[in-house]
């Protein structure tokens, strides 16, 4: 991944988006902020974001609702959901509805998250490399394919006893 | 009759006794003259042959027989007119002869008859109709002597039976005539096995007041069987006021008696059943009692049940209260860490360029040293590190501040237990309760205060923090998504009062009465002790205080509040 990778990071707490802003800044993330699952939503549709941190409890709208949103509307968006208050099936729900990459509880250590952050970027730049190479590799049999039909035989190799490879001789053929 | 106009104008008017005396002259002179002369020529007339003397002679006699005569008529007339005066109103003869006098008087004789004669016909009438009508009652009587299902025995003064009702022949089986003129003791006794029907002392009050009611006594029938009976007995007087007999009037008895008997037994058993009831109900009583203490011991296990329930429901909120605060914080104090390693290691780097510089180095020859730190001062952003740095120290502080204030509001609740009266203000206590539950109001709810002005309050702050604090729960549950709580406070000379209103659901009005009651609640099983409000209504109650609810369903709810400045405290549960 050639550019910096964008955070999107969504709290009603301005303190919290500020320390986790300075956090991925020094990390060298392009950080953005919101406020609520609105103004996050909006900066998505506009901005290319690669990775979201949300807060479960929030003013207008939970963000596990604002999750279960991106999931639909930008499907290659790491989600990652943040809370204070949780219980086991808050997990279970986040987990099985928003489909969330990772459940942070506060108060976080700033090491594990930014390690579950470059893990999670990793992984979807894997998913992503992964995804255009297998279409590139599609698109190359296809060449292929269309090659063996003009000529034939040109796509595979023979072999002697030796294990050297057998070169067509059109003279041989033609004697 | 009378043709005599009694007020006619009358032109000599002389008294009664004159004018008669003139009348009764003319009538004798007309007499003593006339009728002899008239005679007299009627005698010569018819016979000329008799004597002159002789004619003379028989006229005479003639006369005085004919004086005598009318003599005697007049003086019998007015003899009667004299008589007959006597029975008429003066007024009605006072100015007439003795002839209109009796004219008067046999005209007024004939109307009294007439009128005697009417009143005779009627008194006639009467006198049938009475006893037409004693026939009537006689009959009557009789028919009510017949169908009396007493029985009725009358007697002479001698006590022997003179008369029965048919009850006595039907009943006991005697013949019409069989007992007449019996001993009544033949059929009434006063015991069972006595031999008369009263003694001297009932004798006496029978005598003495005529009647003598409710004597017991035995019916003995025609078979011998002994009736039990209840008589009453009346003296019967002839018209001279002497005893003539007595009327016994006996009311067989059997089935009363028998009912009493069964009532007795009923009452027994009833007794008997009640003294069972009483042992049962008294044992009921004391297990009761039993169970009470049981419950009170439980009850106040259950009100200290609530209270955990309630502050772990807090505990909830509160976490992420502070979890929210701790998250920053902690994540800031990493991050000055690594800030104060770049400032370590800034100063490590510049420290040895700066000795070099105080000791008289030449600038010069010091640039590319400093260069490169400049250079990785650059690279680490190190000015942007100060910003970050001193950014995450304020902020910080706002969030321990914050903290601190969570965590010794949650201290004074964990100590409601033990707590002491103090003089409070309660706008300070509301303050610090809404601290607590921020968490559960601030996503939902827009809160108003209207503090007033309140003298300090003589209570125990911590419970008055609790029922402020199940008020502002209660306001926040009763609003479904998004809503307003209203919270004043004001004061008067001798209370302060405190309204807490929301725009919730409302209660409804079958439920208003109840919602102070314990255990009730209508938060699904789990969810609520039902005790929130009865531990407030406990509250109040001990600070002498009032509580009561106002609510709309679809509207909101109110709960008004009064504690008064001085209360006589209770001591705390």
């Amino acid at each position: 991944m050639t550019e910096r990778p964008t955070i999107l990071i969504v709290d009603d707490e301005a303190p919290i988006r500020r320390s986790l802003q300075r956090l991925f800044a020094r990390e060298h993330y392009r950080v953005l902020e919101a406020a609520g699952g609105q103004e996050a939503l909006k900066i998505a549709d506009t901005d290319a974001v690669d990775l979201i941190i949300s807060d479960y409890v929030m003013p207008g709208g939970n963000g596990l609702d604002l999750l279960t949103t991106m999931k639909k509307r930008h499907p290659r968006v790491v989600r990652m959901i943040m809370t204070g208050k949780a219980d086991l099936q808050t997990v279970i729900t986040a987990i099985n509805e928003g489909h969330v990459y990772r459940f942070i509880l506060k108060p976080w250590d700033n090491d594990d998250l930014c390690l579950s952050v470059r893990l999670a970027l990793e992984q979807a730049t894997l998913l992503s490399e992964n995804r255009r190479l297998v279409g590139r590799l599609q698109e190359q049999e296809e060449v292929l394919r269309g090659l063996a039909k003009r000529y034939p035989g040109i796509t595979s190799v023979e072999r002697d006893a030796e294990g050297a490879i057998v070169l067509d001789d059109p003279d041989e053929a033609a004697a | 009759m009378s043709t005599v106009p009694r007020n006619s104008p009358i032109w000599f008017s002389p008294s009664i006794s004159t004018l008669g005396f003139i009348r009764r002259m003319a009538i004798a002179f007309g007499l003593l003259v006339f009728i002899p002369l008239l005679v007299l020529i009627y005698v010569y007339m018819a016979s000329s042959e008799i004597s002159f003397p002789t004619i003379l002679f028989s006229t005479a006699i003639t006369s005085l027989v004919g004086f005598y005569v009318v003599w005697e008529i007049v003086k019998r007339v007015l003899t009667l007119a004299q008589d007959v005066r006597r029975f008429i109103p003066a007024t009605a003869t006072a100015q007439q002869d003795e002839g209109g006098v009796l004219q008067q008087s046999f005209s007024h004789l004939i109307q009294q008859m007439q009128s005697t004669m009417a009143e005779l016909e009627a008194k006639a009438r009467l006198l049938e109709e009475t006893e037409r009508k004693l026939g009537e009652a006689t009959v009557y009587s009789a028919q009510v002597i017949s169908s009396i299902a007493d029985y009725v025995i009358v007697t002479d003064s001698h006590m022997r039976v003179r008369k029965i009702n048919p009850a006595v022949q039907t009943q006991l089986g005697y013949g019409v005539d069989e007992l007449k003129d019996r001993p009544v003791e033949t059929v009434l006794r006063g015991t069972a096995g006595g031999e008369v029907l009263m003694n001297q002392e009932e004798m006496a009050q029978l005598t003495r007041a005529g009647t003598l009611w409710g004597k017991s006594g035995m019916l003995r029938s025609r078979d011998g069987e002994g009736i039990p009976v209840q008589m009453n007995l009346s003296l019967v007087r002839g018209a001279g006021g002497d005893l003539s007999g007595i009327v016994i009037v006996a009311r067989d008895v059997r089935e009363t008696l028998r009912l009493v008997a069964d009532l007795q037994q009923a009452k027994t058993n009833l007794e008997e059943r009640v003294h069972q009831r009483t042992q049962q109900i008294e044992q009921a009583m004391q297990e009761r009692e039993r169970a009470y203490q049981e419950l009170t011991r439980k009850d106040d296990q259950l009100v200290r049940q609530e209270k955990m329930a309630s502050l772990g429901q807090l505990a909830a909120g509160v976490a992420h209260e502070i979890n929210n605060p701790i998250g920053f914080v902690s994540s800031n104090l990493q991050m000055l860490q690594r800030y104060l390693a770049d400032l370590t290691s800034y100063v490590t780097r510049t420290g040895p360029l700066m000795e070099k510089l105080c000791g008289g180095a030449n600038t010069e020859a010091l640039r590319p040293e400093a260069e490169e730190v400049a250079g990785w001062v650059k690279h680490v952003e190190l000015d942007q590190t100060l910003v970050d740095a001193g950014e995450s120290v304020v902020e910080s502080i706002d969030g321990l501040h914050r903290v601190k204030k969570i965590v010794s509001a949650l201290r004074e609740f964990s100590h409601a237990d033990q707590d002491e009266p103090a003089s409070a203000d309660l706008n300070e206590g509301l303050e610090s309760t809404i601290n607590i539950v921020w968490n559960e109001l601030k996503y939902k709810v827009t809160l108003h205060r209207e503090y007033g002005d309140l003298p300090k309050v003589n209570c125990y702050p911590h419970q008055l923090n609790q029922v402020f604090m199940n008020l502002l729960v209660n306001a926040a549950h009763a609003i479904p998504d998004k809503g307003e709580i209203w919270v004043k406070t004001w004061a008067d000379r001798d209370r302060v009062y405190v309204d807490v209103r929301d725009s919730g659901a409302g209660i409804p009005e079958a439920n208003l009465s109840k919602i102070f009651d314990p255990f009730f609640t209508t938060k699904p099983v789990g969810q609520g002790t039902g005790l929130g409000l009865s531990i407030v209504y406990g509250i109040v109650e001990r600070h002498g205080g009032t509580i009561h609810v106002e609510s709309r369903v679809g509207e909101g709810t109110t709960f008004h509040l009064s504690v008064p400045l001085q209360p006589v405290l209770k001591a705390a549960a």
